[in-house]
């Protein structure tokens, strides 16, 4: 106990009471503003997300008509392993990218986009690429399966 | 004199008592962090993203880690049996929701890929959750700042 309180002698030199050391009042301040720091990091930390599918019950007030979709996309992405991005099966760099997207978007009246990768592509890569057409005003992004289209041995 | 005396010593106990469950708190939030808002505890580095679109509610968790391996919430399960899990869990939140079977598929699945694997271990986890007809997916990222 003598280590969180000091004892304090009295005029008479007799013992009068325990006060908190220091010591223990700055711990609390320390742990206080700790715990303050931690809650307010917290929604920093907290994970969030990026469809790739919705529900029925969340697309009802847009209903789409699935031909109408085919039609309607403009924007259809491929990232090739070897980092070359084609945008409608040509190969765009990423300032043509940048410059042609929201063009075609405007010209959609969904404004979904297709996106594809080759499966060596790295994950990070395919989010920004989300991110990217997402900011550009992009409603859906609709993720395709395709098989790699880049030749082996060269 | 004494019964002043006694008052500090209660007040300098009851600040002792507040340091203490300030530790406990601290302790509890930072071990219970990832439980609360992530519903795993698998550490996976996740790609940040400008545009966030769906806040994580209590969700299905499948996390791809850097070496390949899959996770459905805290157990780690082959990937072939991702789907089967996955189907379970929404057939649990059914009977959560009064056996609504409309409502199976409706739970979030969050896919919890870290950022430096290949698309194609991610696809193939959408894969197994598209297997079990899930109907809301998403990509876990982090705000960039």
């Amino acid at each position: 106990m003598s280590i969180f309180f000091k004892k304090k002698r009295g005029e008479g030199g007799e013992m009068e009471a325990e006060l908190p050391a220091a010591g223990l009042i700055s711990l609390t301040d320390v742990n206080a503003s700790l715990v303050k720091i931690f809650v307010l990091t917290i929604p920093l930390a907290i994970e969030s997300g990026l469809f790739v599918s919705r529900s029925v019950a969340t697309r009802i007030r847009r209903p789409i008509v699935q031909k109408q979709v085919k039609k309607d996309v403009k924007v259809s992405i491929h990232i090739r392993a070897d980092g070359v991005i084609e945008l409608n099966k040509k190969p765009v760099t990423r300032e043509q990218l940048e410059d042609l997207v929201p063009k075609l978007l405007a010209r959609s009246i969904e404004k979904n986009a297709l996106l594809s990768a080759d499966p060596e592509v790295v994950y990070e890569d395919v989010v920004a690429m989300i991110d990217f057409l997402k900011q550009q005003g992009a409603g859906d992004v609709l993720i395709l399966k395709r098989k790699s289209r880049t030749k082996k041995g060269g | 004199m004494a019964r002043a005396g006694g008052g500090e010593g209660e007040i300098a106990q009851a600040i002792f008592n507040l340091a203490s469950v300030f530790i406990f708190i601290l302790i509890f939030l930072i071990l219970s962090t990832k439980e609360l808002f992530q519903g795993t505890s698998v550490d996976v580095e996740l790609p940040k993203a400008h545009v966030i679109e769906a806040d994580l509610e209590q969700s299905i968790s499948i996390s791809v880690t850097k070496d390949h391996k899959y996770y459905v919430g805290d157990s780690l399960v082959p990937l072939d049996l991702i789907s089967q899990l996955v189907r379970q869990k929404h057939w649990e939140y059914v009977a959560r929701n009064e056996n609504d079977s409309t409502l199976y598929g409706e739970q979030l699945v969050v896919i919890r890929a870290d950022k430096g694997v290949d698309w194609g271990s991610v696809l193939a986890a959408i894969d197994q959750a598209k297997k079990a007809r899930s109907k809301r997916i998403t990509l876990a990222v982090v705000k960039k700042d």
